[in-house]
């Protein structure tokens, strides 16, 4: 069982069935918080169509968001808050407060600068009156290949006074087909026997922000009872639970794990049922 | 002074260095170089004089060191040749020691820590130690607070810096139960462990330096020598190839090579049996059945010091013991302190013509007669004795069918077994081959009983010998002598076989850290794979398929920072492309090494610098002589192989809250330059490393006298019990039939004790057929048969930045029979494609009678140039030609898996493929000139002191 997103052309044939989905969900950020009402991804599809790169297009976007685990939530994060045109500085002020943030293996303007160049961002510039500085043909928000690394231009560079960033309609596809509400629902699907445990960790950090060894207290125990350790010899261990929940979205570590919006209204779908 | 102030006239603190190459700007990268290259120094510098001298050092070039005088002019290494002070290299080195000129110097050679800026590129930052450190630390303890310490593993092996000891022990300190090497189940550990298992004694790998008795000029006595799957001629070919030249030309031994490959040793071979690769298993089986057959055993020394003539419990599988059939039997060999273990077993006696008790006893002494092959009603049971189930098991493979199994004509199998079978003394040395395959256990559990039935065993000439102390106690196998398992005694684990279970219980319930033996025993219960595969306790490590699908797949948890300690593991893991595949699972990956390869393009987030053999201190041995590595020259911030492991631990540590050492692993503690020379001076046995390296002549080597060193018939003498000493296991007596394989299968034993193991199926404890797990004929769509192994050039994924070698050797060629190319149009040189279901590569042809037809052969490894930032389109470079992208590992295999049942060994040699001319593959190079990024341009580097 893996965590890693659906279209991932490197590692898609070897996976087990993933945590992420492609089935569409809206609605969602990366987290659990409500976003504002956008077309749903089958629509997108249906619009791009007719385009025969977008499939590959969004295989390269995957494959950049997945590269390194400690950057994959971050980069996810991005996508979704740039949803709305985002001031440069702005976004990475916001990118900074992401819990998952303080583990990245790359600054704030390199992650960026890799959703551009993979596609899932656009990134426009304006000068110091507000107009958009134009460096070559752009197609639907997207900037053209030969201009996602500025030319040496010092005097345009030196015009520059902000740039803003927006997901392009590739990383809205993306978003819409990894969001964590669908991943956490089908990690619940997965194997039933394990759901009372995955539930017990929601709970457990709903309340304080929880260190790995309280988990792994909480679960230890009862982690004998489960069919599999039979089978599979070695006893499974709680941070089995931990990193599923994690990479679903349920949970999110920030100097203990602590239960995420999407988590807490599972949980309580759940407590209701 | 010290050593390299004495060596290095320009020596530079680490202060002062880095304030130079600051304003030098010397921040690099990769294919960035950090001096200029060669230059006309001018008439001036000419006319001015040179400083020259000559230190004594040793190659590390590959698995065996050679002893080696390094010329250094100004500072500078110019020549390299062998030291005549060596018993076996002499005056004579080979081109893996001599690459080292270029690799030390290489632009590639790897001089500061460096982070990773973005894996899959070529884009790294130089950064200091104290933040590389710093990166390091955080990232375990990340790792560990989020996750438990099972979320670190570890891995080593490789070539260039064998590091397993620190990091087994660094695994250990975390809590961690998963380390890995590519080469451990797969290149090592069948061939090293399992004479220990069958005799108690040192294993007679002519891959390793652990057969010296083939050398030994002091009383030369060995006259028929077999190499099995061993080509020492290239892969130790200064050492053990030139050994066994000598052995040939100077002193008239007769060999044996057993091998799918016209090596040089086949070729001077008296017999080559170029065996079906893979088929091994059952060329043993028929060796056993023919000497069986023909009476060519030793009789006396099978009957009374090995353990075939035991009548084994048919529903236990094991001997029955003397008291089983007579409760009331007492046996004279019983300890009265209750210490030592010498069981009495069951016999069937031919003066009586009875079953009847087999106490041990020297052979004069026997009360009685024991048949080797019968079969006699015990507790009502028909049971059989070892012997006659290894017969039983031995006797289909007669000369002719084995002839047809294996590709070999059965005159020359009977030609190569008689020469074995009738020599006054002979031994059978093993090699890397048959570990690779999923008969790891069965080959060398077959050949060393070849030996002991031949009664090739603790005498002069043979291979299963034990250069040890002399005995005073009935011998013992315990861990600390590492026969069971690198670290176990150090956290009272493991029982001791020889001694009784009372002293065990007692030793376990006495031993003064429990909490340290519970944890020790909790890892080893967690370690992935074990279950199944209980020889890996041997060596500490995990099972290499399953922490790949646990890496995978998070179940039963998930390894996730990675800290590898040497080598290239793309080129070195077998199904390459499914460790690249989970690259993207992994959250931190630490590597140190001397250069970058092709894995750290792809994998590293951080690299640490280590040192090249002429830069490095350490000693070994060659026979009874121990020579030193003697760190002749130092460039940048490069350290020594166990410098960062103690530094990164003891940080992680502080982050953690703790102090000082942690009790949880023996890792070898020096963690500066200064303690690894003290270690250095002290294993001489000279008082500073000063003295030393200031009269190498004086103490270099340091010599055992001979008659200490080779000892002989131990088994024989008389130890403090008043019995023949015997061999250290478990009855005293070699076994062929190898009852600890049994009792590992059921429950661990004897490396978990206390602890048992959940049971698997059992281990087979004799010599069974296993076919290779793929066949010619088993697939249409491919045909050809293809097996693997080392050039002269390069030691394992090593090397590929020496420009004269890859001059000489510039892309792996691919052996094939001309009969077999003329059928796919295949000429000498053409470059092939060869595809298995696993994927594709290419090579060159090298067409060659010595490759039987419908059967291939290939280097091992490849790690070349396709990340370099002179090329156009650089990628990782380990797909186009490295023959691990077509070999298997069956991590995703819905069958059963083929792995050796005790070592979980995959398939890496005998497999199918089929081939298809081909193109050049982009990116790489095979004309001179192209390697000229490569040629050495470190030699103006300034000489720096030590980092700690």
């Amino acid at each position: 069982m893996d965590v890693h997103f659906q279209v991932n052309t490197k590692t898609q044939g070897n996976k087990d069935s993933g945590v992420f989905s492609t089935v569409i969900s809206e609605g969602q950020s990366s987290e659990g918080q409500l976003a504002e009402e956008q077309p749903s991804a089958e629509d997108r599809s249906h619009q791009l169509s007719s385009d025969e790169s977008i499939q590959e297009k969004l295989s390269r976007l995957s494959k950049v968001i997945t590269k390194h685990p400690l950057n994959q939530m971050v980069l996810y994060k991005i996508l979704v808050a740039c949803k709305t045109n985002r001031k440069e500085g702005e976004l990475k002020e916001e990118i900074a407060t992401y819990p998952q943030f303080k583990s990245a293996t790359l600054d704030q303007h390199s992650l960026i600068d890799q959703l551009v160049r993979a596609d899932g961002l656009s990134m426009s510039e304006y000068d110091g009156n507000g107009n958009l500085i134009v460096r070559g043909e752009q197609t639907d928000g997207v900037l053209a290949e030969q201009d996602k690394t500025p030319p040496p231009d010092q005097d345009q560079e030196a015009s520059v006074t902000w740039r803003c960033y927006l997901t392009t309609e590739i990383g809205l596809i993306y978003i819409d087909e990894n969001t964590p509400e669908k991943r956490l629902a089908d990690l619940l699907s997965l194997v039933p026997s394990r759901n009372e445990f995955y539930l017990k960790v929601l709970d457990f950090c709903s309340g304080e922000k929880q260190p790995y060894k309280a988990i792994e207290a909480l679960l230890e125990r009862d982690l004998l009872a489960l069919p599999e350790e039979q089978a599979l010899h070695i006893p499974t261990k709680p941070s089995l639970f931990i990193d599923k929940l994690e990479r679903a979205g349920g949970i999110v570590w920030d100097d203990g794990w602590t239960i995420t919006d999407i988590g807490r209204r599972m949980l309580q779908t759940f407590k209701k049922d | 002074m010290t050593m390299t102030e004495k060596h290095c006239p320009k020596a530079l603190s680490r202060r002062s260095f880095v304030k130079i190459a600051a304003a030098a700007g010397a921040a690099a990268g990769l294919g960035v170089s950090m001096s200029g290259s060669l230059k006309d120094a001018g008439k001036a510098f000419a006319e001015s004089g040179s400083s020259i001298k000559t230190v004594k050092t040793m190659c590390h070039g590959c698995i065996q060191f050679c002893a080696v005088l390094a010329t250094v002019e100004d500072g500078v290494v110019t020549k390299l040749q062998g030291d005549p002070d060596s018993p076996l290299n002499k005056t004579s080195i080979c081109i893996k020691g001599l690459n080292q000129m270029h690799t030390v110097y290489s632009p590639r050679h790897i001089l500061h820590p460096m982070r990773h800026v973005e894996r899959g590129t070529n884009k790294w930052e130089t950064i200091s130690w104290d933040e590389a450190i710093e990166l390091a630390a955080t990232k375990i303890k990340e790792g560990v607070d989020k996750y438990g310490p099972y979320s670190f593993f570890v891995s080593s092996g490789g070539g260039g810096a064998y590091s397993g000891f620190w990091a087994y022990g660094f695994c250990e300190a975390i809590l961690s139960p998963n380390s890995f090497e590519p080469g451990g189940a797969q290149c090592f550990m069948p061939r090293a462990s399992m004479a220990p298992f069958v005799y108690g004694g040192r294993p007679p790998s002519i891959a390793d330096s652990f057969l010296w008795e083939p050398f030994n000029t002091y009383k030369p006595a060995t006259k028929m020598i077999v190499l099995w799957g061993a080509q020492p001629s290239i892969s130790q070919t200064a050492l053990s190839g030139h050994g066994m030249a000598d052995l040939r030309v100077d002193r008239g031994c007769k060999t044996i090579v057993v091998d799918p490959n016209f090596t040089p040793d086949s070729a001077k071979a008296d017999v080559w049996l170029p065996l079906r690769p893979g088929t091994d298993t059952a060329l043993v089986l028929c060796w056993w059945s023919y000497i069986i057959e023909h009476k060519l055993y030793d009789e006396d020394f099978t009957k009374y010091w090995t353990n075939l003539p035991f009548l084994i419990n048919p529903d236990t599988r094991l001997p029955y013991l003397a008291e089983e059939v007579w409760p009331d039997y007492v046996n004279p060999a019983k300890d009265p302190n209750d210490e030592f273990s010498t069981p009495a077993y069951v016999c069937f006696d031919k003066k009586t013509g009875t079953i009847q008790p087999l106490p041990y006893s020297l052979p004069e002494d026997s009360p009685v007669d024991p048949e080797i092959f019968f079969t006699a009603v015990v507790n009502g049971a028909e049971s059989r004795t070892a012997g006659q189930i290894y017969y039983d098991e031995a006797k289909e493979w007669t000369l002719e069918k084995t002839g047809e199994y294996c590709w070999l004509q059965p005159d020359k199998i009977e030609e190569a077994v008689k020469l074995y079978a009738e020599a006054e003394v002979a031994g059978i040395a093993h090699g890397v081959a048959t570990d690779q395959t999923k008969a790891s256990s069965e080959v060398p559990l077959g050949v060393n009983g070849l030996d002991t039935i031949m009664g090739y065993v603790d005498k002069p000439g043979v291979t299963l010998t034990h250069l040890s102390e002399q005995y005073k106690d009935r011998p013992v196998m315990v861990g600390d002598t590492a026969a069971l398992g690198a670290w176990s005694a150090n956290y009272g684990v493991g029982y001791h076989v020889g001694k009784t279970d009372n002293w065990n219980k007692k030793r376990v319930e006495e031993f003064p850290d429990q909490e340290l033996l519970k944890t020790y025993n909790q890892l080893q219960r967690d370690r992935l794979g074990l279950v199944e595969h209980k020889g890996f306790f041997w060596q500490d490590n995990c099972h290499i398929p399953t922490i790949l699908k646990a890496i995978r797949t998070g179940e039963p948890y998930k390894p996730r920072v990675w800290y590898d300690f040497s080598g290239n593991k793309l080129a070195m893991l077998g199904n390459a492309q499914s460790w690249y595949d989970v690259l993207d699972e992994i959250d931190f990956c630490i590597c140190q090494y001397p250069m970058i390869t092709s894995f750290h393009y792809e994998a590293a987030d951080l690299i640490f610098p280590l040192q090249e053999w002429l830069e490095w201190n350490g000693t070994s041995d060659i026979i009874n002589n121990k020579f030193m590595f003697t760190q002749v020259i130092h460039l940048g911030e490069t350290v020594n192989n166990g410098v960062p492991a103690t530094r990164i631990l003891a940080r992680y540590r502080e982050l953690m809250g703790e102090t000082g050492p942690s009790k949880y692993t023996v890792m070898p503690q020096p963690d500066s330059e200064d303690g690894v020379r003290a270690g250095v001076a002290k294993d001489m046995g000279v008082e500073s490393y000063e003295e030393l390296v200031n009269n190498q002549d004086k103490y270099v080597p340091k010599v055992t006298p001979p008659d200490e060193y080779w000892r002989y018939y131990q088994y024989l003498d008389i130890v403090s019990d008043g019995l023949p000493g015997g061999f250290a296991t478990e009855s005293r007596k070699c076994e062929p039939y190898c009852t600890i394989l049994l009792k590992m299968s059921r429950t661990g034993w004897p490396f978990t004790y206390p602890l048992e193991m959940p049971a698997c199926d059992d281990y087979n404890p004799i010599c069974v057929n296993i076919p290779p797990n793929e066949n010619p004929g088993d697939d249409p769509e491919y045909p050809l048969v293809i097996t693997s192994g080392r050039v002269p050039y390069y030691h394992h994924g090593t090397m590929r930045h020496a420009p004269f070698s890859r001059e000489l050797y510039p892309a792996p060629e691919v052996k094939i029979n001309p009969r077999t190319a003329a059928e796919y149009g295949i000429e000498h040189m053409d470059w092939v494609k060869i595809s298995s279901p696993r994927g594709s590569i290419s090579a060159r042809a090298y067409l060659t009678e010595g490759e039987a037809p419908g059967q291939l052969w290939m280097e091992r490894f490849w790690n070349p140039e396709a990340y370099d930032a002179s090329q156009a389109n650089p990628d990782g470079g380990w797909r186009q030609c490295n023959i691990n992208v077509i070999t298997d590992n069956y991590v995703d295999s819905d069958t059963e898996k083929p792995y050796n049942s005790v070592y979980g060994s995959y398939t890496l040699r005998g497999f199918q493929v089929k081939i298809e001319k081909g193109e050049r593959p982009e990116n790489i190079w095979v004309e001179p000139k192209e390697f000229e990024p490569f040629m050495p341009t470190l030699t103006s580097e300034p000489q720096t002191g030590d980092v700690f």
